[in-house]
């Protein structure tokens, strides 16, 4: 590991991408127009540092050897976000027992899956 | 999407009289700039049919911010920045839902440089309103209908819309209405719920507000107030609730509840003080006033959720 200081700071801004990506972002076009309605930083919904959970992460290194990679270097933390969408929708599931397959998980998409609107 | 600013005036105006004649002289063609936190962004988007031909800038004037507490009352000048409120000791001691509502507003760079009046003055959000190069003439700029009706409203108004749909943004409106505050403009006093109209507000086209003026809340008042959004800064309320409820041996002898982000004005939940006046606070009665809140509510086709997130707000905000 050249730096695990700031691999792990990698690693939770992958977190932060993935959090976006499931719970906020959104590309809304108008459907009789095709216009793109989130069309400023205000309405598609980047997460803020706020938005980040309080609890500190727990990661986990593991240094392989990548045959492929220059002296068998690997890179990291980008597949980080790949798991975040199944593992919020994941959550919901453990917490209300609804399947969510569409994201982002808004309160609207939540709330409707309930079947409380 | 951001374009560059066109030609127009800028004037330094240097008491209210020069800002308000200034702005008689310019015949609705010219804006108040103070903290020009909103907008700068609205010209960059020329999102209104109108471009301004001037603009009068009003933080040249003296003497307009200020927090004090005077003959019973908490009196705000119009320039007086967002954070100064959410910081000022005056405030978070009496009328601290004020100070809450403060720090819920956008992020810190917009409270340093917003004004608590910029704050009551500011223009809708309504996606449809603010498209870029204005995109849909819609009713509320003078077209023939609301595009939200039809559209995408997840955030538009479930109470209180009639022939616009779009909801009032401004975070502080929402505790001043709880509290009972008066907006003092160059011509006239007018109570903060009586200040917001569907279509803009009660300000006449060369009238400015100088001050807020807040009365100190009875002994006994308890005042919350909670906001709900999607993400935790700079983003405006789905739903927020205010109140101020006085209890006095037990019961509720006073109270108001209203509600932001849900209704084109600040939405006095009247139904719902009416459940919880002159009874004991149970965590039952919170939740018969969250139903008497949404009662009439009317939802759009994709907004129904705002009903449930405000009937559960309101019964938090009573509970709490």
């Amino acid at each position: 590991m050249l730096n695990p200081k700031q691999l792990m700071s990698n690693m939770t801004g992958g977190v932060q991408n993935g959090m976006g990506y499931m719970l906020m972002e959104e590309m809304v076009y108008d459907q009789s127009t095709g216009v793109l309605l989130t069309n400023s930083a205000l309405n598609y919904k980047l997460p803020t540092a706020l938005d980040m959970p309080q609890e500190k992460f727990d990661m986990g290194l593991v240094e392989p050897w990548d045959p492929w990679g220059p002296f068998g270097a690997h890179g990291a933390t980008e597949g980080i976000s790949d798991p975040c969408a199944a593992v919020l929708s994941n959550a919901v599931y453990n917490a209300a027992g609804v399947r969510i397959k569409e994201g982002p998980l808004t309160p609207n998409r939540v709330l409707k899956a309930l079947g409380k609107v | 999407m951001a374009f560059t600013l066109m030609k127009f005036d800028h004037i330094d105006a240097k008491t209210v009289a020069e800002a308000t004649s200034a702005l008689g002289t310019y015949k609705g063609k010219a804006k108040i700039i103070a903290g020009g936190t909103e907008l700068i962004g609205s010209l960059r988007t020329r999102i209104l049919p109108d471009y301004p031909s001037a603009l009068i800038n009003i933080k040249t004037i003296p003497n307009l911010s200020y927090i004090k507490e005077e003959s019973g009352m908490l009196k705000i000048g119009a320039l007086t920045t967002i954070t100064d409120i959410a910081a000022s000791s005056v405030v978070k001691a009496k009328w601290s839902s004020l100070a809450d509502a403060a720090l819920a507003v956008g992020d810190p760079q917009l409270r340093n440089m917003g004004t608590i009046a910029g704050n009551l003055c500011q223009d809708v959000r309504c996606w449809y309103y603010t498209s870029p190069r204005n995109r849909f003439l819609c009713y509320r700029k003078g077209g023939p209908l609301c595009f939200a009706v039809t559209g995408d409203n997840r955030y538009n108004a479930i109470l209180g819309g009639a022939v616009c749909f779009a909801v009032c943004p401004s975070d502080m409106a929402i505790p001043l209405g709880a509290l009972g505050a008066t907006v003092v403009t160059s011509k006239k006093s007018v109570a903060i719920l009586d200040f917001f109209k569907v279509l803009g507000n009660a300000l006449d086209s060369d009238e400015i507000i100088t001050e807020i003026q807040v009365p100190t809340p009875a002994t006994g008042t308890k005042q919350t107030f909670i906001k709900n959004r999607i993400r935790k800064s700079i983003d405006f309320a789905l739903s927020s609730v205010a109140t101020a409820i006085t209890i006095a041996s037990g019961n509720v002898t006073d109270a108001r509840i209203v509600l932001g982000g849900v209704a084109p004005v600040p939405f006095r939940a009247v139904d719902a003080e009416n459940v919880i006046k002159g009874k004991a606070i149970t965590a039952a009665l919170a939740a018969d006033a969250g139903a008497a809140a949404v009662k009439n509510a009317v939802p759009l086709s994709g907004n129904k959720y705002l009903v449930q997130i405000t009937k559960t707000l309101v019964k938090r905000a009573v509970l709490a």
